[in-house]
């Protein structure tokens, strides 16, 4: 079968529902259904949250007049600006995924690179939050009990084998607990890309 | 509405053929079909002000089409429909009687189906009668790769389109 044989049947396939000028200006006031798009919206509502969190935690540590309550909500208030941090990286990184009007090599080349820095900083990012909240979370067990009282149950060898346990297992469970869920919602979706990639220039 | 608004939409509806197309090649659900003919129209929107006429408005439209519709990057609510070609066939018997073209047309169209995103592109492209020089620059591969690709692709539906 040649390829004008193939054009003669393609060309009796015009039968689609042709859209007026109106429905195709109307769709311009749609929202894109991109997953960037819709990723980059879920980003901005958590950084307007964490934004008025972090102002709110603000007032109470220093309305507060209880020390440890008050040195609780600084630690937070501490870790909401790393947050802050977090998502603006985050939605600058997203930027970035726009459709390219390049070629559709340089299109995919493009996301596989911008997708790849996505996941490296996602996964980068959440193996210092994870270990910055236990020590969070110690910091506040101590300052609950008492400086002394823990520094006392420390001698006992069994309670820091016990914490340490604790503390690398958490972070190991959460840390494979993040790759998988990375791997999930975006690993398939760069090997397709990574893929046609490689078809691409096994002919290039 | 205003006059780049008023240019684009006029440019959109005399080669949405274009965009139906790629639709179709890309997506089998219908639903899933006007999703991408949306995003698609929406990308071509966003890129409008960025176009300067250096290329054909129609090679402009490839590009953006064609990103979209490979590239994926669209929210996936439904499950992808599967489609075999004894599915076909019974579509046709159930709901009407088919010609013999439509049903050539439709044993095509399911056999682009079945080839790469990348292979899709290309013989879309080439049917719609786009030049070899056009598809290498869309594609972003050489004149004769096109050709070595297009040589194998027009094979491999050859095979599938046996009955």
């Amino acid at each position: 079968m040649e390829l004008d044989d193939l054009k003669n049947i393609w060309q009796k396939g015009d039968h689609f529902k042709p859209r007026g000028e109106e429905e195709i200006a109307d769709m311009l006031k749609g929202k894109s259904h991109s997953i960037i798009t819709k990723l980059k919206r879920n980003i901005w509502f958590e950084l307007i949250f964490t934004l008025i969190g972090s102002g709110l935690i603000l007032y109470y540590a220093f309305s507060i007049p209880k020390p440890s309550l008050r040195w609780a909500f600084i630690f937070a208030f501490i870790s909401f600006l790393g947050y802050i941090i977090y998502y603006i990286k985050k939605i600058n990184l997203l930027n970035r995924f726009e459709v390219s009007k390049g070629n559709v090599r340089t299109n995919l080349e493009e996301l596989v690179n911008d997708l790849e820095t996505f996941l490296k900083f996602y996964y980068r990012s959440y193996t210092l939050l994870y270990p910055a909240y236990l020590v969070l979370i110690v910091l506040l067990a101590i300052m609950d009990h008492g400086m002394p009282q823990f520094i006392e149950s420390l001698k006992d060898w069994r309670i820091v084998l016990y914490l340490l346990f604790l503390i690398f297992f958490t972070i190991a469970l959460l840390l494979w607990l993040s790759k998988w869920y990375l791997r999930e919602l975006y690993g398939r979706h760069l090997t397709k890309l990574r893929a046609l990639l490689d078809d691409l220039q096994e002919t290039a | 509405m205003e006059s780049e608004e008023k240019t684009f939409v006029h440019l959109v509806n005399l080669h949405q053929g274009l965009i139906h197309k790629v639709a179709l090649m890309y997506e089998n659900d219908p639903e899933a079909r006007n999703d991408l003919f949306q995003e698609i129209v929406l990308q071509l929107w966003k890129s409008f002000p960025s176009f300067r006429g250096e290329s054909k408005i129609t090679t402009w439209m490839y590009r953006i089409a064609l990103n979209t519709a490979i590239s994926g990057l669209r929210r996936k609510n439904r499950k992808p429909p599967t489609e075999k070609i004894h599915d076909r066939h019974l579509n046709i018997s159930e709901n009407r009687e088919t010609s013999p073209s439509e049903e050539d047309l439709q044993r095509l169209q399911w056999a682009i189906r079945q080839l790469t995103e990348i292979d899709r592109a290309m013989i879309l492209m080439a049917l719609e009668e786009v030049h070899y020089d056009e598809i290498a620059e869309t594609i972003g591969i050489t004149q004769n790769n096109v050709r070595v690709r297009m040589n194998r692709i027009r094979e491999r539906l050859r095979k599938l389109m046996k009955p």
